[in-house]
């Protein structure tokens, strides 16, 4: 088979199996010190793995094949067991359009650095026993998305809130489970909270978005509130009011806002970039002029003549246009 | 220009310009340390874990890349791509497996970022291109039992 060989610079994990028998291991530095080295044909595993293999190779490799990897030896399981527990990012989607329950949990299992995790792909089963332990093991969490994770309750969201401080950005998008209870919540609990989606959380009315701006609207960036047909211009209102640094803001569908509420938004955001007021039937053109104006970019496009008319405001010249009204 | 000699695992002295080595950041150390001691510079530098085969060609990847800019900051949130390695690495690193680790080795040893960047991001692409084939690519064998394997078989995520 293969000759013995000495290890060079290669460190294996404690927790490790050890590999191919008849193998043995001697410290670098001993066997180093002792002068003349013997040459040995290094293998891929022999590569240091917390120096080299894990920070520098399996970095590049997507997760799907590396999952793959698992299979060929226990080294190789071991290996890829190690980086599972270093991840910083998981996205489910990354694993494939469907991920068994079970497979998920040996995936995450000791993950406990994770920055951010999307499982969106999981959501038509993933629940509360799911994900409150990943939470729990994960305090480093900044961005974290659910959309579409019906089977999930308050619990997960106050278990998210208890455990992840640094919590920037959270997409809880068509959880319909997300009441205002479930806001005040995250709004009390999360000092580093920026962005915010809360498509189609339809149980929420304006006494909890309002809550939510006056007490985390000082760092919101970006938030949507689209498909909300409970959410009107008090809402509105509220956010322009307490939300200086809001940039994004989508409100597409949210048919009880109106001119106001936008009349506010431009008087008060001077961060906005981006407006999002589709089928939101009682928002007229003038209020959006103002905002228009500023280089907002608005989803809606003003009607002809007020476009001839903006473009006059704005060039300064009045276009030679040949206009059949 | 100044060289200085360097002393091979094999006992075999290779010497080298010194701007070209200090692009090692372990030699580069030494260094330092040589010249506060302000001994005899004529003691060649022992690279203990580096046989002089390899630091030839890792002396030939520094020349040519000698006039490199200093490497962006990893940012982690970039597309992690493995193709971006130019033609003349690429050429360089078509060499057999052994000489790529012992290229790694060294690499990690004298802390030579570029060409660890380099040779690593190569690794990546062999078992990425031929994750079907580790075992023949990487001469391993399976150490799983019958059952470990129904086991994992009956588990497939992928």
């Amino acid at each position: 088979m293969e000759p013995p060989m000495e290890q060079s610079g290669g460190e294996q994990e404690p927790g490790a199996v050890s590999r191919d028998s008849g193998v043995r291991q001697t410290d670098t530095h001993v066997t180093a010190s002792r002068g003349r080295q013997r040459r040995f044909t290094p293998r891929l595993l022999d590569l240091p793995w917390e120096d080299v293999l894990l920070p520098h190779v399996l970095t590049w490799v997507p997760l799907r094949q590396l999952l793959r990897l698992q299979r060929v030896s226990r080294a190789f399981r071991a290996l890829v067991q190690l980086h599972l527990a270093g991840l910083r990012r998981f996205d489910a989607a990354q694993v494939g359009p469907q991920i068994p329950r079970a497979a998920l949990a040996r995936l995450l299992r000791d993950a406990e650095g994770l920055q951010e995790l999307a499982l969106a792909p999981c959501h038509e089963w993933l629940s509360d026993e799911d994900l409150v332990p990943v939470l729990a093991r994960n305090p480093q969490l900044r961005s974290v998305a659910l959309a579409g994770c019906g089977q999930l309750s308050r619990r997960a969201l106050g278990a998210l809130t208890e455990g992840c401080p640094r919590l920037q950005r959270l997409s809880l998008a068509h959880c319909d489970w997300v009441d205002g209870l479930a806001l005040r919540g995250l709004a009390d609990r999360c000092p580093a909270l920026e962005e915010l989606d809360l498509t189609a959380c339809r149980q929420l009315k304006d006494e909890a978005i309002v809550y939510l701006a006056q007490r985390r609207g000082a760092g919101l960036r970006s938030l949507s509130l689209a498909v909300n047909a409970n959410v009107g211009d008090t809402a509105v209102q509220e956010l322009a009011r307490n939300c200086p640094q809001l940039e994004h803001l989508d409100l597409t569908g949210c048919l009880r806002v109106g001119s106001d509420g936008v009349r506010t938004l431009a008087e008060y955001c001077p961060a906005l970039r981006s407006l999002r007021v589709r089928h939101c039937h009682h928002v007229a053109e003038p209020s959006l002029s103002r905002l228009r104006k500023r280089g907002v970019d608005i989803d809606v496009e003003p009607p002809l003549h007020q476009a001839l008319v903006l473009l006059q405001d704005m060039a300064g010249f009045v276009p030679f246009v040949n206009l059949q009204v | 220009m100044p060289s200085i000699r360097l002393q091979g695992s094999d006992g075999e002295i290779f010497e080298v310009d010194v701007e070209l080595a200090k692009q090692s950041v372990t030699i580069k150390a030494m260094l330092e340390d040589l010249v506060m001691d302000d001994e005899g510079d004529d003691d060649p530098i022992p690279l203990t874990n580096v046989n002089v085969a390899i630091l030839k060609k890792v002396t030939q990847w520094c020349t040519h890349h000698k006039d490199d800019p200093p490497p962006p900051e990893d940012d982690e949130n970039k597309e992690k791509q493995t193709d971006d390695i130019t033609v003349w690495d690429q050429e360089f690193l078509k060499v057999g497996q052994r000489t790529l680790f012992e290229l790694i080795l060294a690499a990690n040893y004298l802390d030579i970022e570029g060409l660890l960047n380099v040779t690593c991001k190569t690794v990546a692409s062999m078992i990425k291109e031929k994750t079907e084939e580790i075992h023949k690519t990487f001469t391993v064998e399976s150490d799983f039992t019958e059952e470990e394997e129904a086991q994992m078989r009956k588990e497939k995520l992928v």
